[in-house]
């Protein structure tokens, strides 16, 4: 038989059973939540390869034919940070969109947005814009005003000069895609979804852009399963001038240039509508996919805009 | 005995507090669901490719298996399981104009977001290569026999085609758009082909040029590259899921 203070007992057990499940069903933040508020620090960060390009070899970031690829300019139109959360709805954000010289970037890449005062718990969405420039989108130094016009003026997301080069031949590129994309639901390499941000401290949301998806043999999903090619590059080169140009991509049948195998061309677009798959319709493709996170961490909700 | 009492009640609005807030958090139930699938054909046999006129005679393609998935990609990666699948190889007469069985779509009520699917060529994690299924036509994907005309011009071909997967792991269509909302087992999905369209960037030029009737298109050869791009990119099946008629 229960005693009085035995009757108390349970009761004060059951409320805090009821409590302690409450609050867990509450809080999808899986616990991360520390109370009070902090700050984040969103920074676009160019990935190596187009810092310091491409290099052959057998290794897995190695370009496996033979080729070296260099980039001597590198313009995106990136921004519309947004972040919010599951359990609440509440949403962060800034929609300005930003034209960036990455291969002129500070060390640690650019600054783009401080968000001050956000609740120090984790956002689990986060998501952002490679954008079509359009008037509006602001150069943040180094990056000059002129380049923030050229790619308004031409509507481009990403705009890029550089070379490939092998065996003594060289094949120089300048090439702009309005290749507009969004790209969400973005997580860490670990798979850990969005940024929690530390009560009194503040967090470091990177936004890493790619430099080396023109080169894959697959449209990634995920993880990078592929190997990197250029050989391309020679191949489409129809009238052997050393320079390949967005015309010559169009009119360059992957059959020839993208065998499958070794590709796979698997989600590769009809970008320019014209009935046919070019290899202009796969780069331009891969131009969509080139958004990543905090380094090698996938968005893998991705949008053509 | 009073005590009890106060404990009783205590224990039921305790209890009453606690399911209508967990009630809140609980995720609805998913319902195990298993409805037919049927390869439906859609103007089959014609269609045209820089101003070749397409017709085919034959089309025996290996379906399957397909794995559905609440994710927007199907890829391996990302969608590391099914919300539904089709586990079986189904070879049909994709020039029939009556739908063509599948089998069974077994899996859960819910949001299917996207697709992966192989075409009878699997390359499952336990295998070291890509394995044909047993009952492919002729040990292919599919086979396919037609002509093509333009003008004065006639081609007459033949087609074995393997979709291979590119690597261990995974499909050959690593992901492709599939949308539905799937509340119960009176659903019917349909596999949309367009057969025809499987061969539009074929170069029916060249193969006129060279001369060879029949032309015989296999693994390894730029056309077989060609038909790969119409099934993978230009003419890709469709995924449709309607009510189940009634019995």
């Amino acid at each position: 038989m229960m005693n009085r203070r035995s009757e108390g007992a349970a009761l004060v057990l059951m409320t805090l059973v009821s409590f302690t499940a409450v609050a867990a069903c509450g809080s999808k933040d899986g616990g991360s939540s520390t109370g009070g508020n902090g700050n984040v620090q969103i920074f676009v960060v160019p990935e190596d390869t187009i810092a310091n390009g491409l290099q052959p070899g057998t290794e897995l970031e190695n370009v496996q034919d033979g080729w070296t690829i260099s980039y001597s300019r590198y313009l995106v139109a990136v921004g519309n940070f947004r972040a919010r959360r599951s359990d609440t709805g509440d949403s962060i954000g800034d929609p300005s969109i930003h034209v960036l010289d990455l291969k002129a970037a500070p060390t640690s890449g650019y600054v783009v947005k401080e968000l001050t005062n956000v609740a120090a718990v984790r956002w689990d969405k986060f998501g952002y814009d490679i954008a079509n420039a359009k008037a509006g989108a602001t150069p943040l130094a180094p990056t000059t005003q002129a380049d923030a016009d050229f790619m308004i003026q031409n509507g481009y997301s990403v705009y890029y000069e550089g070379a490939g080069v092998k065996a003594g031949k060289t094949i120089t590129f300048k090439w702009g895609f309005a290749a507009g994309t969004s790209f969400d639901d973005c997580a860490s390499p670990d798979g850990v979804p969005g940024f929690a941000v530390p009560a009194g401290g503040t967090v470091q949301v990177k936004p890493t852009l790619h430099g080396d998806h023109q080169y894959f043999d697959n449209i990634t999903q995920g993880v990078e399963i592929t190997k990197r090619l250029a050989q391309w590059l020679e191949t489409c080169d129809k009238d052997a001038n050393a320079e390949l140009t967005i015309e010559e991509l169009k009119k360059c049948d992957v059959v020839t240039a993208l065998p499958q195998p070794p590709y796979d061309l698997t989600a590769v677009k009809d970008q320019d509508g014209d009935g046919k798959i070019s290899v202009f319709d796969y780069v331009n493709t891969q131009m969509r996919t080139f958004g990543d996170y905090q380094g090698d961490g996938e968005c893998p909700t991705r949008a053509s805009q | 005995m009073k005590h009890h009492v106060v404990l009783v009640r205590s224990f039921v609005v305790v209890a009453g507090v606690l399911a209508v807030a967990l009630a809140g958090c609980v995720e609805a139930s998913q319902e195990a669901v298993a409805y037919d699938a049927v390869a439906v054909s859609r103007d089959a046999a014609k269609d045209t490719s820089s101003g070749w006129i397409v017709t085919l005679s034959r089309a025996d393609v290996a379906l399957g298996p397909f794995y559905f998935c609440a994710a927007a990609s199907g890829s391996s990666t990302l969608c590391a399981s099914s919300i539904a699948e089709v586990a079986g190889v189904t070879v049909v007469n994709a020039l029939a104009p009556a739908p063509s069985p599948l089998g069974r779509v077994h899996g859960f009520s819910g949001n299917v977001q996207s697709v992966s699917y192989d075409f009878g060529i699997s390359w499952f994690d336990t295998q070291t290569a890509a394995t044909p299924a047993p009952s492919l036509p002729g040990g292919h994907s599919m086979r396919l026999e037609g002509e093509a005309r333009k003008g004065a011009m006639l081609v007459s071909f033949t087609a074995d085609v393997d979709v291979v997967p590119q690597y261990q792991g995974q499909n050959a269509l690593s992901t492709a758009s599939a949308i539905a909302s799937v509340e119960s087992s009176a659903t019917r999905l349909e596999v949309v082909l367009h057969p025809a369209g499987w061969l539009r960037q074929v170069d029916f030029d060249a193969i006129a040029a060279t001369g060879k009737v029949p032309f015989a298109i296999r693994p390894g050869s730029a056309e077989h590259g060609a038909i790969l791009v119409g099934i993978k990119n230009l003419s890709p099946l469709e995924f449709r899921w309607t009510a189940a008629a009634a019995p």
